[in-house]
């Protein structure tokens, strides 16, 4: 088996002094969508904010491709290949959707060998059809569901390897849903590695084909998603009971 | 309309593309503003006595304008609040003077570009260390370095202490382009000079605000961690910005040693004028381009003007900084498009002049019944 593109190992996080991750460990290996599936304040956001710099860690390792990123500057990060859509939306607000997108390349697409920023732009476009006439329009106009899509189109600005999506289903309509969850399975048809936040264990079997479970800091089981979203403990645990 | 015309059509405006500056417009009503504001510049010094007024104060606003619309970089853009950058004006300003005084050097462009040089390192020096921080610490470490150096000005011989630096070698004024010049051609020549190369960078501002990395700084000053996790190096960028906008200063501080051509610790490098370019910035309007150079002026000229008038001078200039932050929290420039909307309203419905008026009302009775329901219960407590 080839190594993974993602490994986190004993991973030790901590958030205002108290440690919030206990020694997760979790792989994500290339072209592979992958889900970490826990209820709120499990530790979903604070193993991704981890391994994208922006979490102190004091103790374990995430290696990605092989280097280790403690040793690097949050902002390094996503120019070795890792995209980011965090929980909120987080959009620069007074720009427009295009002006998102193309932000992140004005920066660092030269570190990333990206020498057509057009075209990126509008392969990011084509894949959120639905954005195309919103291009012009400042990201705080936007509907909840064109915000979460302008903050994937974001993070896939820089031709990512691995794109970390921190719950991209909350909070949006169903038919919302339904239309996020086809985008995100374009994404991985186009060969680029997921890493996926869910609390409802539910959504998680169409889209990943392997899954975590995160109950306090620590991963308490992992496996074929469709079997774990099905297990009556798994569940009870989502609603937040059993052990 | 062909493509040597300057003239184009977006969104159904016609708008004016600015010369040296690709895909930037302006709509008509800017272009006008913006050649009318040329205008009064190139007449100024010939219009200022005119209306009663002191070319050489004007000139002076507008070299700290200048050193306001380089602080405006950080503040409109990073949003961080630099009480520091009289640092960079006076460190312009003394490099002349030290180059002239102690090094006889005499041709006043050449001591330009030293200020340019000295003021921009001394700019870099401190950006590289106050960079990483935000928000109170940013303003007092900036504020801490200038403390640093006026002290050392202040206390140094070198710099002759309090009394400072004449801009003369040999009892002459500096030259320019070579040239000597009487006292009037040596002010006008300067004047022009500097306006000419204001408006240069001026443009050369406008062209880097609205460029990829002007929009790096104002994702910086939205969320540092948002702009690091789509790879923006926030603290280089920002170390860039304190850079260029200590180069604004530090040119600014230049001129005015050659138009003083005597350069004090006090009026350039103490902490009180950083606070006086801040000002600058929110009276002009920093969410404009030209709006700190609008403060820069109005307020030397209230300061240099009240300061033979009145005792307590800074109490006036208070009242207006009250007052701006108050009733016009985005400074002249910035209100200006909402004052002048308002009134064209007003024009051409005057019905909308007494509902004002009703509204003055209530809100100064609203405001009535506040504060002595707030003295009833400070007098007679809650019950």
């Amino acid at each position: 088996m080839s190594d993974p593109l993602l490994a986190v190992s004993d991973l030790h996080a901590e958030v205002e002094g108290f440690e919030v991750t206990h020694g997760v460990d979790l792989e994500v290996r290339g072209g592979e969508a992958v889900a970490l599936v826990g209820r709120n304040g499990a530790g979903k956001t604070s193993t991704f904010r981890s391994i994208m710099g922006l979490t102190p860690v004091t103790s374990g390792s995430i290696r990605f491709n092989g280097e280790e990123l403690l040793d690097l500057r949050p902002e390094v990060i996503p120019r070795r290949g890792i995209g980011y859509q965090p929980e909120n939306r987080d959009l620069f607000t007074g720009m427009t959707v295009e002006e998102n997108f193309r932000l992140p390349i004005w920066t660092s697409g030269e570190s990333r060998g990206i020498e057509d920023e057009d075209a990126v732009v509008e392969d990011i476009f084509e894949l959120f059809g639905e954005l195309d006439h919103r291009r012009d329009a400042e990201v705080q106009n936007l509907s909840g569901g064109q915000g979460k899509m302008t903050a994937i189109g974001r993070a896939l600005a820089l031709e990512p390897d691995l794109l970390i999506l921190d719950e991209p289903l909350e909070g949006l309509a169903p038919v919302v849903v339904e239309n996020l969850k086809s985008y995100i399975r374009e994404i991985i048809d186009r060969d680029i590695s997921v890493l996926i936040a869910e609390s409802n264990a539910s959504h998680v079997p169409e889209i990943v084909d392997r899954m975590y479970v995160i109950e306090r800091g620590e991963i308490v089981d992992s496996g074929d998603p469709e079997v774990l979203a099905e297990d009556e403990q798994i569940q009870l645990l989502m609603q937040g009971g059993g052990e | 309309m062909s493509r040597l015309s300057p003239l184009e059509q977006r969104e159904g405006e016609t708008v004016v593309r600015v010369p040296l500056t690709r895909g930037l417009t302006l709509t008509i009503g800017q272009t006008v503003l913006a050649l009318v504001g040329v205008l009064v510049l190139l007449g100024l010094p010939f219009l200022a006595g005119l209306v009663g007024l002191s070319w050489g104060r004007l000139f002076r606003g507008l070299l700290f304008g200048l050193a306001a619309v380089g602080l405006n970089l950080l503040l409109r853009h990073t949003e961080l609040v630099s009480f520091g950058h009289a640092a960079f004006f006076g460190g312009g300003a003394y490099a002349v003077a030290v180059l002239a005084a102690h090094l006889e050097v005499s041709e006043g462009l050449l001591l330009l570009l030293a200020a340019v040089i000295v003021g921009t390192l001394l700019a870099a020096f401190i950006g590289y260390f106050v960079a990483g921080y935000v928000d109170i610490y940013f303003a007092l470490l900036t504020l801490a370095f200038n403390a640093v150096i006026f002290a050392t000005v202040f206390r140094s011989g070198f710099f002759n202490y309090n009394d400072g630096l004449a801009v003369r070698v040999g009892g002459d004024n500096p030259t320019l382009f070579g040239l000597g010049w009487t006292d009037l051609g040596y002010d006008l020549v300067l004047y022009y000079t500097t306006i000419v190369l204001m408006l240069v960078m001026l443009l050369l501002m406008w062209r880097l605000i609205h460029s990829p990395f002007g929009r790096a700084l104002d994702a910086i000053g939205q969320d540092r961690t948002r702009a690091r996790f789509i790879g923006i190096p926030v603290e280089r960028y920002v170390w860039y910005s304190f850079t260029i906008s200590g180069l604004y200063g530090a040119f600014a501080g230049g001129v005015y040693a050659l138009q003083r051509l005597h350069v004090q610790p006090e009026p350039t490098l103490y902490v009180f004028v950083s606070g006086e370019i801040l000002f600058m910035a929110i009276l002009g309007g920093f969410t404009t381009l030209v709006g700190p150079l609008i403060g820069g002026v109005l307020l030397v000229y209230l300061l240099e003007a009240t300061r033979f008038t009145f005792n307590y001078y800074h109490a006036p200039i208070g009242i207006i900084l009250l007052a701006i932050v108050f009733f016009m929290p985005n400074g002249i420039m910035g209100s200006l498009p909402d004052i002048l909307a308002g009134l064209r309203r007003r024009l051409s419905d005057p019905g909308r002049l007494g509902e004002d008026l009703r509204s003055i009302q209530s809100m100064v009775r609203r405001s009535l019944t506040r504060a002595t329901t707030t003295v009833r219960i400070l007098v007679f407590g809650v019950k």
